[in-house]
């Protein structure tokens, strides 16, 4: 068992405090994304599991051992940095060796589990060579190749895909899906990038300044995300936010008017609604529908070719997005009409907090 | 559309032809002075008091060259130049190297304060601390000794200053791997981080060994006794005995010999010296 169990793990840097006593549990074999925008900690938290940065506060615990006082080479972790880190003086197979010969592996050990990583990433023919005469694809495989031999109890990863160019970027998620399933290891995954986190995350973590948001499933977090943070991070488009001020109930159900004076029946039950406070309710673009319902003015219109995402201006000047398949779309300054599909809305406190319908499928 | 092209390339090519002509001219006059130097030494001395100019027409001689090899305290001279510059090098790049990463790479109370003090260092000039230096020296009784020669050119900042460049400049990420691969910070240092400093070792570890072969005013300074004379201490106590007498052509063979290993190191480091000032650190 190689769960990661971070408890009451905190981390300043001078008066600025950047983790703020921070629990989490990550199942042996969980791929773990940490999701969020730049400065959010999400690498200092991985940095701090890896021991490359000391906590100043809470304990860290590996496969139910204590971890957090170990140097990093003793916490059974290894790590693929956003830029590789290669030994640039050493070919691939000694970079892929260092590690094995620093904890006395025998070099017939060594050459075994070199020759099976090198098949397992396909990079059998580059290991006489320099990190300096591969690609970054190349580099980033031999990275993990030198994480893989080691045979950690969790992988950690920081920000790995972030210099590879779109399509390799793609690939390579890919194949670390792939990796995942075939070690059934225990990895941690950091990025700021949804996509990724979606694609390949059996569970993300949303962080922001330095807390948690939510964790939970990718579509969990997409469908019924925490906060209202979340909802604008999780998805893209972004979730589209309207002014909305609840007016009563019908049938147990909360109903608002939005700032053009459209109401709105949600599937939210309004016992769990706050008594009062201004709220924001989010829509996702797919659940905008053009048709009878609010006027609207196109402003802007996206082709991403299999869908069209149209940027519209309420009456009140706001910005609805909503999406069209393929390339079926209103030109720019059409008048057109949309509503909103009460099923799935979402409505956000004062305090970010988020109100779902019971369901959402 | 070709014309723009053409314009460019030629633009080029001609820019090329004047940087080059440029070049030329400048290396031209760099090494004017030391053809000079090298053609009036193997000129008869007599022949050069009359004149100094032809160094192209014979005649030619070897004989001052055999009249520095004749004088038995050069090669003990030159023993005791390398003892001394060689040693300040390997001192030099160990003290130089290991303060670099400590300021580089490690915090600790006062650290920018005491590297202000190392950056400090620079602007004091030798002059100035040379009496204070010959008193400490004499002191302990160190007058006349290796140590005395060696010791007080270890305190290079310079030295220190370029290898905290070059350590700050190397990615942490390389380090923090290594780190992660089980090794020690002292073989993290030893294995990772010196052999991908080798450049700026190479650099340093050259203009240390120039500047202790070249060194005078301080092993002029210090060392009294003939047998503990460096080369260019040595020489110059040659050409006070005989310059008047043996005649110029005797002093540049004496300039050539002492440039000779100084010249010969060039040409073997000359691949790092290149790639250290062309070259960036390994990221």
């Amino acid at each position: 068992m190689s769960g990661l169990s971070l408890k009451n793990v905190s981390k300043h840097f001078g008066m600025l405090e950047v983790i703020h006593d921070l629990s989490l549990d990550i199942a042996d074999g969980e791929f773990a994304v940490f999701l969020g925008p730049s400065g959010c900690g999400k690498s200092t938290l991985l940095r701090m599991v890896a021991g490359l940065e000391p906590l100043s506060g809470g304990e860290i615990h590996i496969g139910g051992k204590r971890i957090d006082a170990l140097a990093p080479g003793d916490r059974g972790v290894a790590m693929v940095f956003q830029h590789y880190a290669l030994y640039p003086h050493m070919t691939v197979r000694q970079n892929v060796a260092f590690g094995l010969r620093n904890i006395g592996t025998k070099s017939d050990e060594i050459a075994r589990k070199i020759a099976a990583a090198a098949g397992t990433l396909e990079i059998a023919h580059l290991l006489d060579r320099k990190p300096a005469q591969l690609s970054g694809g190349q580099r980033q495989r031999v990275a993990i190749a030198r994480a893989i031999v080691k045979q950690p109890d969790i992988f950690l990863f920081d920000e790995p895909l972030s210099n590879l160019d779109a399509a390799l970027r793609s690939r390579t998620r890919i194949e670390l899906a792939r990796l995942h399933h075939r070690l059934r290891a225990t990895m941690v995954f950091v990025t700021h990038d949804q996509v990724e986190a979606m694609t390949m995350a059996t569970r993300i973590v949303v962080m922001n300044q330095g807390r948690i948001e939510q964790v939970g499933a990718p579509m969990e977090i997409y469908l019924q995300p925490a906060t209202r943070f979340v909802a604008s991070f999780i998805g893209s488009p972004a979730m589209n936010f309207l002014a909305a001020t609840p007016t009563g109930d019908a049938n147990g159900r909360i109903m608002v008017r939005l700032a053009d004076g459209t109401t709105v029946a949600t599937a939210i039950p309004a016992a769990a609604l706050p008594a009062s406070g201004p709220f924001t309710l989010g829509v996702r673009a797919e659940h905008v529908l053009p048709g009878a319902g609010s006027p609207a003015r196109v402003d802007v219109v996206e082709r991403l070719g299999e869908r069209t995402l149209v940027h519209a201006l309420a009456n009140d000047g706001s910005t609805i997005v909503y999406d069209e398949p393929g390339d079926v779309a209103p030109a720019i300054g059409d008048h057109i009409q949309l509503t909103i599909d009460p099923a799935h809305v979402h409505l956000f406190d004062a305090a970010g907090r988020a109100y779902h319908a019971d369901r959402i499928a | 559309m070709a014309a723009p092209h053409a314009m460019r390339g030629y633009r080029n090519g001609f820019g090329d032809r004047v940087l080059f002509v440029a070049v030329l001219l400048l290396a031209a006059i760099w090494i004017a002075p030391i053809v000079w130097v090298v053609g009036l030494s193997f000129k008869p001395n007599d022949v050069l008091m009359r004149s100094t100019g032809g160094i192209v027409f014979p005649p030619f001689t070897l004989k001052n060259y055999a009249d520095i090899l004749a004088a038995s305290s050069v090669f003990h001279w030159m023993l005791n130049s390398a003892i001394v510059a060689i040693g300040q090098t390997i001192l030099t790049l160990l003290i130089a190297s290991l303060a670099g990463y400590g300021f580089a790479r490690t915090n600790f109370p006062g650290k920018r304060m005491l590297f202000v003090l190392v950056l400090a260092a620079l602007a004091v000039p030798e002059q100035a601390i040379i009496v204070p230096l010959h008193t400490m020296f004499a002191v302990v009784d160190l007058h006349n000794t290796y140590a005395a020669l060696i010791a007080p050119r270890l305190a290079f900042p310079f030295g220190v200053l370029l290898m905290t460049q070059y350590f700050r400049a190397i990615s942490p990420e390389i380090e923090e791997a290594a780190l992660l691969d089980s090794a020690s910070r002292f073989k993290v240092f030893w294995r990772i981080v010196l052999p991908l400093s080798i450049p700026a070792q190479a650099t340093l570890g050259i203009y240390t060994f120039l500047h202790g072969w070249n060194d005078y005013f301080w092993p002029l300074v210090s060392a009294t006794k003939p047998e503990m004379y460096t080369l260019t201490v040595g020489l110059a106590a040659m050409q006070t005995n005989f310059a008047q007498t043996e005649g110029i052509g005797f002093l540049m063979a004496q300039a050539v010999f002492a440039g000779l290993p100084v010249m010969i190191l060039y040409l073997f480091f000359q691949r790092y010296i290149v790639s250290a000032v062309a070259g960036a650190p390994a990221k």
